[in-house]
C-alpha cells in the first residue's frame, strides 16, 4: 500500500518554477531516499507535502486521501524535521517537547516525553536550555518531536546537514533503530547519498524539478555499468595496454596513477590478468559500483 | 386706630432716618458679635461656567474673631470672597467709611444701602454696597467689589438663627474669567464639537444653604489646624 | 486544539524576557509618576485650578489617588502600545525568524487555529497590561494620596466628578482603553504576519500610530472625512467616561470603530498567515 503518493506536483514562485512536475510514491515500511542536487526541488517538494507550501498543480495524498482535505488528520500520522530543528531556545529540552505535544493530536502522557528524551540519549539534559545545546542534540531533539506521537511516516529533510562526523553517525544511527526497531515508513532526503545507498530501500532522483528516475535501490545500481578504480605503478605502460586490448573501454585518470574504468562488459579476471603480464605495476583494483556514480550520471543527463 | 397707625410709621421712620450708617452697621456687627462660635452642616451648589461640580456636602465651622474652616469630603467650590470676610472686615469700624444711600426692598424685606468705603489702599476689596434691614438689623446684600476678583454680589436668607444674624441660605454671584487651557494639558477627544462661545467674562452663582446650626457650644481650637 | 495552543502561547509569552519588559517599563512609568506627583503634586494642581483661583476656592483633596489614576492614564496610554506591540509583534514574525514556524505549521493544528490562538494569547497579555496598569494607576495611587472626588481638566474647563460615581467610570474607561491598545495589538500582529522578523512589526505599528496621530491633529479638512474612522482618533476614548452628561452615542461610536478594526486586522492576518508560503 502507498503511504505517500505523489503525482505531477508542480510549485511556482512566481515566474519561477521551481517545481515542474514531480511524481513517485512510498509504501508501507520503505525507507525512501529522496535525491537531488542543490536546487533540483526537493526542499520545495518536502515543504509541500508537509503543507508548509501551497502547491500549484498537482496531487498529493497521504494513506489514500488528499492531504489538502484532510490535512490535521494526515499530519497527525507523519513526524517530520525540515532542514534543521529550531526549537525555543528560551525554553528547556522538555518544555519544547511538551509544547510539540500538545498540538500533535494525541495525547501525550509526560512519561512518553522522558521515555522520547531517553531514546535520542537526552536523558539528564531535559531540564537544560535549548540555548545551549549543539547542533547535534537540537538534531536529536528534532528526532524526538518527530516520534513523540508514534507517527506513521517520518519524513526527514536532510537531518544530517551542518552536523560533524560524529553527529552524522548519530543521526545515521537513530533512522537505523526506526526501520528496524519501530518499523516505521521514512521519507529521507539528504546530501550523503552514501547513507541513502545504506540506509534506503527504494528511492527517487529528481532534478531540474522533474522525476528523473524512481525505483528500489538495488535494482538501479544493478542496472548500472560495473567499475573498477586501478592504481599502478607504471602508467604509461597501462595506458598502452589498455588501448591495445580495450579501446572501447571508457578510461578516465582520476590523480597521479589511478585510473576510473567503466566497465561495459564483465571481463574484470581477464583484465587484471593482462595487466599483471603487461608488468604496468598493478598495485590496487577496487570494484566501484555506487549510487553516488548513478546520480552524477543521472543528473548530468 | 388709623391715625394711631400713622403717627407710629411716621415715628419709626424718624427713628430710622435718624440713624448713621455706622449705626446701621453696628446693629448688624452686634448681632454678629454674640457669635462666640458655630458649627453648621453646609449644601454647596454652583453654577459656573467651565465648570461643572455636583452638589457638595461640607461641615462649616467659626470661632471669633477669625477662625474659619469649611470641610467637605469631596471637592467644593467656594466664593474666594465674601464668605468669612466680610463680618471681620464691618467688625473693624476704624478701616472703613460708610456712606447711607438709597433704600431697597430686596425679597420683601426693606433695606437700605450703606456704601463702605476702605480706608486703607491695599485693602482687597475697594467698594462693599451693604443693603441692611433697619427693621432686623440683617444684611439682605452685599454687593462686593474687588481687586482681583471682580464683583461679587450675594444675597442672604435668614430662617431660625436671626438673633445671631447667620444666614440659612447665600447666594453668590461672582464673576468668572475666560478659562484658558493649553492643548497639551486636555486631550479629551472632539473637543472642537463641544466648543461653546463663551465671553470674556461670564457670572457664576454658588448658592451655600446652611442647616443644623450649633451656636455658642464652644469649639476646640484643634478643629482649625491645618491638616 | 486552540485551547491547548493558546496555553502553548501564553507559555512562550510568560517565558519570553521580553514580555516582561512591557510590565517592568509600565511599572517603572508609574512609580515615576506617582514619585513626581509625591514630590510636586500641589503645583500640578495649582496649574489645574490657576484660571479659577482669583475668584473661587477649591476646598478639599484635590491632589488624591483618582487624580494620580487619571493623570497616570492620560500619560502613559500614549506609551503603552509601543509595549504591547513589543509582544505582539513578535508572535508571528518571531516564529519566523527563529524558524519555529515549521514546526509549528507542520502540526495538525490548522494555520486559522495558529493565528487564533496567538491572537487570543495576545488579548490576554493585553487586558493582563491594561489590568496592570490600572491596579497600580489606582489602587497605589489610591494608596499612597488617598481618595476624593476627581477634578477632570478638559479643554472647554473643569468637571468635578463625586468620589461614589468614580468607580464604574475607571472600570468602563480601563475596558474602553483595552479596547483601544488590543487594536494596537492586533494591527501588530497583523504586521507580524507579513514580516520574517520582529523589528519590521514593532517599527511598523508605532510608525502607523504617529502617523494617524499627527494626521488627526492636523487641522485640515482634507482629513475630516477619514479622521472619525481612524482608530487613533477613538484611542482617547476612555477619557469620554470621564465626561458629563454621559456622551453614550460617541462611547458606543468609538467601541464600533475599534471593534471593526479589530476584526478587520484579525481577518487581514488570517488570509495573509493562510496563504503564506512558509520558505524558512
Amino acid at each position: 500500500m502507498s503511504l505517500i503518493e505523489v503525482q505531477h506536483l508542480q510549485k511556482n514562485f512566481g515566474a519561477f518554477q521551481a517545481v515542474k512536475d514531480v511524481s513517485f510514491h512510498v509504501n508501507e515500511g520503505d525507507v525512501f531516499g529522496f535525491l537531488g542536487p542543490n536546487g533540483a526541488g526537493k526542499s520545495t517538494t518536502i515543504r509541500c507535502l508537509l503543507s508548509l507550501i501551497r502547491p500549484s498543480g498537482g496531487t498529493l495524498n497521504f494513506f489514500g486521501k488528499s492531504l489538502n482535505e484532510n490535512r490535521s488528520e494526515v499530519l497527525s500520522r507523519v513526524g517530520c524535521i525540515i532542514e534543521k530543528p529550531d526549537f525555543y531556545k528560551y525554553l528547556s529540552a522538555q518544555r519544547n517537547l511538551e509544547i510539540f505535544a500538545r498540538i500533535c493530536g494525541k495525547d501525550i502522557a509526560p512519561r512518553q516525553i522522558q521515555e522520547m528524551l531517553d531514546f535520542v540519549g537526552l536523558n539528564g539534559r531535559e531540564k537544560d536550555k535549548v540555548s545551549g545545546f549543539s547542533h547535534g542534540m537540537k538534531q536529536r531533539l528534532g528526532i524526538a518531536q518527530t516520534l513523540l506521537h508514534n507517527p506513521d511516516i517520518v519524513i526527514l529533510d536532510e537531518p544530517t546537514t551542518g552536523l560533524d562526523p560524529q553527529g552524522i553517525i548519530e543521526v545515521r544511527n537513530l533512522i537505523l533503530r526506526l526501520r528496524d526497531e519501530q518499523k516505521k515508513t521514512v521519507l529521507l532526503s539528504s546530501h550523503q547519498l552514501s547513507e541513502i545507498e545504506i540506509i534506503a530501500n527504494r528511492m527517487v532522483i529528481i532534478n531540474q524539478g522533474k522525476t528523473i528516475v524512481e525505483g528500489e535501490v538495488h535494482e538501479l545500481l544493478e542496472k548500472q555499468s560495473l567499475n573498477l578504480e586501478v592504481t599502478v605503478e607504471n602508467a604509461p605502460k597501462f595506458e598502452e595496454t589498455m588501448q591495445q586490448h580495450y579501446p572501447h573501454l571508457i578510461t578516465r585518470l582520476l590523480y597521479k596513477s589511478t585510473y576510473h574504468i567503466e566497465m561495459l562488459e564483465d571481463v574484470r579476471l581477464e583484465m587484471i590478468q593482462r595487466m599483471v603480464e603487461s608488468g604496468c605495476g598493478l598495485k590496487s583494483v577496487i570494484p566501484k559500483r555506487s549510487l553516488e556514480d548513478f546520480f552524477i550520471k543521472m543528473t548530468e543527463k | 386706630m388709623r391715625i394711631f397707625l400713622f403717627l407710629l410709621g411716621l415715628s419709626c421712620l424718624g427713628y430710622v432716618n435718624a440713624q448713621t450708617a455706622d449705626a446701621l452697621i453696628q446693629s448688624v456687627v452686634a448681632k454678629i458679635n454674640t457669635v462666640n462660635d458655630y458649627k453648621a452642616e453646609l449644601q454647596i451648589k454652583a453654577a459656573i461656567p467651565f465648570i461643572k461640580v455636583p452638589i457638595a456636602d461640607a461641615t462649616i465651622y467659626y470661632k471669633k474673631t477669625d477662625k474659619f474652616k469649611v470641610e467637605s469630603k469631596g471637592i467644593a467650590i467656594l466664593p474666594k470672597q465674601g464668605l468669612s470676610d466680610l463680618t471681620g472686615f464691618l467688625s473693624n469700624t476704624k478701616s472703613y467709611s460708610a456712606i447711607l444711600g438709597e433704600d431697597k426692598t430686596i425679597n420683601e424685606h426693606k433695606t437700605k444701602l450703606v456704601s463702605v468705603l476702605p480706608s486703607a489702599e491695599n485693602s482687597e476689596i475697594i467698594l462693599a454696597k451693604v443693603y441692611i434691614s433697619p427693621t432686623d438689623a440683617l444684611i439682605y446684600r452685599t454687593v462686593l467689589t474687588t481687586k482681583s476678583s471682580g464683583t461679587v454680589s450675594i444675597d442672604y436668607e435668614y430662617n431660625h438663627n436671626k438673633q445671631y444674624a447667620l444666614p440659612s441660605k447665600l447666594t453668590f454671584n461672582v464673576d468668572i474669567k475666560k478659562f484658558k487651557m493649553p492643548k497639551s494639558v486636555a486631550s479629551d477627544i472632539r473637543n472642537n464639537d463641544k466648543k461653546k462661545k463663551y465671553k470674556e467674562n461670564e457670572k457664576g452663582t454658588i448658592v451655600l444653604v446652611f442647616t443644623s446650626y450649633e451656636v455658642n457650644k464652644g469649639l476646640s481650637d484643634a478643629i482649625f489646624k491645618e491638616d | 486544539m486552540l485551547l491547548k495552543n493558546t496555553y502553548n502561547e501564553l507559555l512562550k509569552i510568560a517565558t519570553k524576557i521580553r514580555s516582561y519588559i512591557g510590565i517592568g517599563a509600565l511599572t517603572l512609568l508609574i512609580f515615576i509618576v506617582l514619585f513626581a506627583m509625591k514630590a510636586d503634586g500641589k503645583s500640578y494642581v495649582g496649574f489645574v485650578t490657576a484660571s479659577f483661583e482669583q475668584t473661587l476656592s477649591f476646598n478639599g483633596k484635590i491632589l488624591n489617588g483618582n487624580l494620580i489614576a487619571f493623570i497616570i492614564m492620560q500619560m502613559l496610554i500614549v506609551h503603552v502600545p509601543l509595549l504591547i506591540a513589543l509582544v505582539t509583534g513578535d508572535l508571528l514574525s518571531g516564529e519566523e525568524a527563529s524558524g519555529t514556524i515549521r514546526m509549528l505549521a507542520t502540526k495538525p493544528i490548522s494555520r486559522t487555529g495558529i493565528v487564533l490562538s496567538k491572537w487570543i494569547a495576545a488579548t490576554i497579555y493585553t487586558f493582563i497590561m491594561t489590568l496592570w496598569l490600572g491596579f497600580l494607576s489606582l489602587f497605589v495611587a489610591k494608596w499612597m494620596f488617598g481618595t476624593g472626588d476627581l477634578i477632570v481638566l478638559n479643554s472647554n474647563g473643569l468637571l468635578i466628578l463625586p468620589e461614589a460615581d468614580l468607580a464604574w467610570r475607571f472600570g468602563a474607561s480601563l475596558l474602553v482603553a483595552f479596547l483601544a491598545l488590543w487594536t494596537v495589538a492586533t494591527l501588530a500582529m497583523a504586521f507580524s504576519a507579513f514580516a520574517k522578523n520582529s523589528v519590521g512589526p514593532i517599527v511598523s505599528t508605532m510608525s502607523v500610530i504617529i502617523l494617524f496621530t499627527i494626521i488627526g491633529t492636523l487641522d485640515v479638512s482634507v482629513f475630516d472625512s477619514i479622521k472619525p474612522f481612524m482608530f487613533t482618533t477613538h484611542m482617547a476614548a476612555w477619557r469620554s467616561l470621564f465626561d458629563d452628561p454621559f456622551p453614550t452615542g460617541e462611547i458606543i461610536e468609538s467601541v464600533v470603530i475599534l471593534t471593526a478594526h479589530i476584526a478587520g486586522l484579525l481577518l487581514i492576518t488570517l488570509v495573509r498567515f493562510n496563504k503564506k508560503d512558509i520558505t524558512s
